[in-house]
């Protein structure tokens, strides 16, 4: 008999190929809940999306809306961040300082799978919700999930705001009397994880079950709410009924629609745009990598050295800076500029070269560089290159027949005189953003970065960039500066100034050297207007070898705030400033880095920068940092420490040509006098990504 | 390229080739015997074949018939056997009786396999034939190439008490396995599928985990036995099955 399909989807474990010719429905993702991140209706559940599954969400109900974008980073980790609109409350008293906007709060979760489900055991979760802010919605929780056909069955103990209910004895009560009760307020000045806090004082069970209909797109859920809804932010709110129930409706892979019926009197409604990181791609209408033919070219006198150079730059996407043409070896100096992966641009450039060089050739020598100086070289056995470029076994695979190497290039006889000297323009889109602003919930600026710099040889030049803003609405800004004054030099709180002053600004001017000092040891120094609010004199050395999962580096700098008010003027403010940084790629996390910075901030706060980043299959890189510095929280002011989240997205995901170049969206819920780095004006490590590619 | 096509008096007989004048490279199907002098891409080799419309592709296998890699995949059988006769006395040591004819009853099934090394290389003649990546050179050696018309029904293997289950067209893996009858702990949330020519495929069927798996046409289905059942020595056990289970010809 034939039995009723359900939830549709793909799996293939042991198989990772999926070929286009079956029916397979495409993968299904576990719904939102109303405050974003995996869940039932107001509820958290125990499930977990597949990693890298990404959610853009907006819900809507009457006291509350909620803005949150959801990750899953890894198989076991969710984490969400969101933007709270409390519509019954406002933003500030003062309507001169923000107007008639309401109460706009931030809130960030986590959730861990503590255990997988199988056949008789459910899957098992604990999260923190809305922790480092100032806990509007602040709750610990442990759920449990279980699925029995289309049924999912959901239990779970919640603390804090998802506990308020109380209808169960706090478990760890019984362990310990501190659990008892739950610590009013937030410590320091918000923005701090607040850790006394967890699984204390009320707790309360809450449930749900979620039902996948017979038709595919609907799925149905219904929900024991374990708070009491006496202490909301928007007030005491009415709960006529324990139950809320919901519908969500799947209009296609990309979205979802929700309804639901809250406490038995609230309609709310919601989207949500879902994404998956690891698999999100574009089609790419790229030119075919050449295939090799069977008979090569005998001699290097028929080699036309112009249409080699235009098929490297139009089929391999590698500009050709310059080369060396011996009896028996090529080597080929330049940039990628087209293919990210390295595996890619290494078979195309190689069928290329087999293409047109003759069969004497026995050797091609790769030479990536940045930034004039050379980072990486990639030896290819030509003939071993060739059998696997032309299937000839079965196994064929031609990331056997080359090896990355340090580059050995400084002895070579290149067959172009390049002048080194001359002058450079550049143009670059900016656009800056913040949320949650008193006077306006959004404000922007967007324009051009122009820059000039005149190379006086591979090493040494001079750079310059101007700033002009096209698109603002920085003008409605109500205060420059904020009345906090904790005592601390206000080495950036003066950012309202600097990007309000004019419409055309000088952002830096300095002469800049660099050089490859040793193997694996690079170095940089820089003099003159580092960046908008800064300029000095500083170095950096760094330490990378090829392909290694660490890289250390260290920079010092003697800096002078600059003026907000003249271009060309300083401040009084001096200081020093230098970090040891570790670049680590821990091989217990696929594709994530760790840089750990240590040293002395602008402000004279000694401490380490953190950050974490995880790049998926498609080459989003999301990160998060804090600074964990000596100044206190009290010193530090609203939100206690710096911390800041990014998404870095790779430009050829909107592209039909593949292309290499990324841009950043950066999330900075506070960003103070603390922990606050220079700005340098080139990244050594970021220059020598080419090396111990992460980012690609 | 000439090709010698002849009729094979001794049908399973694998002849050596030590002298020079010999082909490099013979395949093998359904009783007739393809030679070729030079090593063959394998676009001519799949194309000398592909005679008759009523031949299904998706479900042809290529094999490696030379005696090395049947020796190699007999004593991979062996270590099998080995283990399959082991788990069976922890069984009867731990008063599992059913558990333990179970075992037996796979153990006597696995003697029975007729093995050659397949390979995963696609072999669609209309794919191998455009795609340069896949119409690679073979190797010299001996070869069957398995392809007939489309199958009615599908091979089961493992822990079940079916040797083939009829064909449904466009059905789950779940639809499947309620036409199997297993054997006692076998599992009954997954099932392994075994399509021609590709890797394994794990399919979830449990009413807990269930998703759709479409299952192929030629696919060799796997009933694995339940992981809890399994002593921990033993927990690699359906994988080991699966790898010797790749390489299986049926007939």
């Amino acid at each position: 008999m034939k039995k009723l399909y359900l939830s549709t989807v793909i799996t293939a474990l042991l198989s990772p190929v999926s070929f286009a010719e079956t029916n397979q429905p495409s993968p299904n993702t576990y719904s939102q809940m109303t405050q974003g991140g995996v869940g039932l209706i107001q509820m958290p559940t125990a499930r977990h999306n597949e990693a890298g599954s990404f959610s853009l969400n907006y819900q809507d109900s009457e006291e509350y809306r909620f803005w949150s974008a959801s990750l899953q980073l890894f198989p076991w980790m969710e984490t969400t961040v969101r933007y709270t609109d409390v519509r019954t409350q406002l933003y500030s008293e003062d309507p001169t300082f923000s107007g008639d906007q309401t109460y706009k709060d931030k809130g960030i979760d986590v959730k861990f799978r503590l255990w997988q489900e199988s056949e008789f055991l459910p899957q098992i979760s604990a999260g923190f919700r809305d922790f480092g802010g100032t806990g509007l919605f602040e709750s610990e929780f442990i759920a449990a999930s279980k699925r029995v056909g289309p049924f999912d069955f959901h239990l779970g103990i919640g603390w804090g705001y998802l506990g308020s209910k109380g209808n169960i004895d706090n478990p760890f009560c019984d362990i310990r009397d501190s659990f008892c009760e739950r610590p009013g307020g937030f410590s320091g000045s918000g923005g701090k994880i607040d850790y006394q806090k967890f699984f204390k004082g009320p707790a309360a069970l809450y449930g749900g079950i979620e039902y996948q209909t017979p038709w595919a797109p609907l799925l149905l859920k219904l929900e024991y709410d374990g708070n009491n809804y006496q202490q909301d932010k928007a007030g005491v709110l009415l709960q006529d009924s324990d139950y809320n129930l919901a519908a969500v409706y799947r209009l296609n892979d990309a979205f979802d629609l929700n309804v639901n019926y809250q406490r038995g009197n609230t309609f709310g409604f919601g989207v949500n745009y879902k994404l998956n990181f690891n698999t999100v791609k574009q089609i790419k209408l790229d030119p075919p990598a050449k295939e090799i033919p069977v008979v090569l070219p005998t001699a290097t006198d028929s080699l036309d050295k112009a249409e080699l150079r235009r098929d490297l730059y139009l089929n391999a996407g590698f500009l050709v800076n310059n080369y060396v043409l011996k009896d028996e070896e090529i080597v080929l100096k330049g940039r990628q500029i087209a293919y990210r992966d390295e595996a890619e641009s290494i078979n195309r450039v190689g069928r290329v070269l087999a293409n047109h060089l003759p069969e004497q050739i026995k050797t091609y020598r790769i030479v990536t560089i940045s930034g004039d100086m050379p980072m990486v070289e990639t030896v290819i056995n030509a003939e071993q290159f060739i059998s696997a470029a032309r299937y000839e076994t079965p196994d064929a695979d031609v990331k056997t027949s080359y090896q990355r190497v340090e580059p050995e290039v400084q002895n070579e006889n290149w067959a172009v005189e390049r002048d080194e000297t001359g002058f450079g323009y550049s143009a670059e889109l900016f656009w800056i953003q913040t949320f949650g602003n008193p006077e306006s919930f959004y404000m922007y600026q967007g324009g051009l970065f122009l820059g000039g710099v005149y190379q006086f040889n591979t090493n040494f030049s001079l750079q310059s960039t101007a700033k002009i803003n096209l698109l603002t609405n920085f003008d409605q800004f109500n205060f420059k500066v904020d009345s906090q004054n904790t005592g601390v030099p206000r080495v950036r709180t003066y950012i309202r100034e600097y990007v309000t002053r004019s419409d055309v600004t000088m952002e830096n001017l300095y002469g800049h050297w660099k050089d490859e000092l040793a193997d694996n040891w690079y170095g940089q120094v820089y003099a003159g207007y580092l960046e908008t609010m800064y300029g000095g004199v500083g170095g950096e050395l760094l330490y990378k070898p090829i392909d290694s999962t660490l890289a250390v580096g260290l920079d010092l700098n003697y800096v002078r705030q600059r003026s907000y008010e003249k271009e060309l003027a300083f401040f009084d403010y001096k200081t020093f400033t230098g970090h040891l940084s570790f670049y680590w790629k821990p091989q217990f996390l696929d594709d994530t880095m760790i840089t750990a910075s240590f040293g002395q901030y602008l402000a004279k706060d000694k401490g380490v920068t953190i950050d974490f980043a995880k790049r998926f299959d498609s080459g989003i890189v999301v990160g998060a940092y804090g600074a964990f510095t000596d100044m206190s929280a009290a010193e530090y002011g609203e939100g206690s420490f710096t911390k800041g989240f990014y998404v870095s997205i790779p430009f050829d995901l909107f592209s039909l040509k593949s292309a290499t170049g990324r841009g950043r969206i950066p999330w900075v819920p506070i960003s103070r006098d603390g922990g606050q780095m220079l700005n340098k004006p080139v990244s050594l490590n970021g220059l020598t990504e080419d090396r111990a590619p992460f980012v690609r | 390229m000439r090709v010698f096509s002849f009729v094979a008096l001794t049908v399973l007989s694998f002849t050596s080739f030590c002298y020079a004048a010999g082909p490099v490279v013979l395949v093998k199907h359904q009783e007739q015997y393809n030679g070729y002098m030079k090593l063959p891409r394998l676009s001519e080799v799949v194309t000398t074949v592909n005679t008759v419309p009523a031949l299904y592709w998706p479900a042809a296998r290529l094999y490696k018939t030379d005696p090395e890699s049947v020796n190699a995949l007999e004593l991979q059988r062996q270590e099998l056997l080995k283990v399959l006769a082991n788990l069976k006395q922890a069984y009867l040591l731990d008063d599992e009786a059913e558990l333990a004819a179970s075992t037996e009853a796979l153990s006597q099934d696995v003697k029975n396999w007729v093995l050659a090394e397949q390979l995963f290389l696609a072999l669609d003649p209309d794919k191998v034939r455009a795609k340069p990546a896949l119409n690679p050179i073979l190797r010299a050696g001996q070869y069957l190439l398995q392809v007939e018309n489309r199958s009615e029904t599908i091979t089961v293997a493992g822990f079940a008490q079916n040797t083939e289950v009829q064909f449904i067209n466009a059905a789950d893996a779940s639809d499947y396995f309620a036409g199997i009858k297993p054997l006692a702990g076998a599992s009954s949330s997954f099932l392994y599928i075994l399509p021609a020519a590709q890797q394994v495929i794990q399919a979830k069927i449990g009413l807990w985990n269930s998703q759709r798996q479409d299952v192929p046409a030629g696919a060799i289905l796997y009933v694995p036995f339940e992981q809890r059942n399994l002593p921990s020595e033993f927990e690699n056990l359906n994988q080991q099955v699966i790898e010797l289970l790749q390489h299986r010809v049926v007939l």
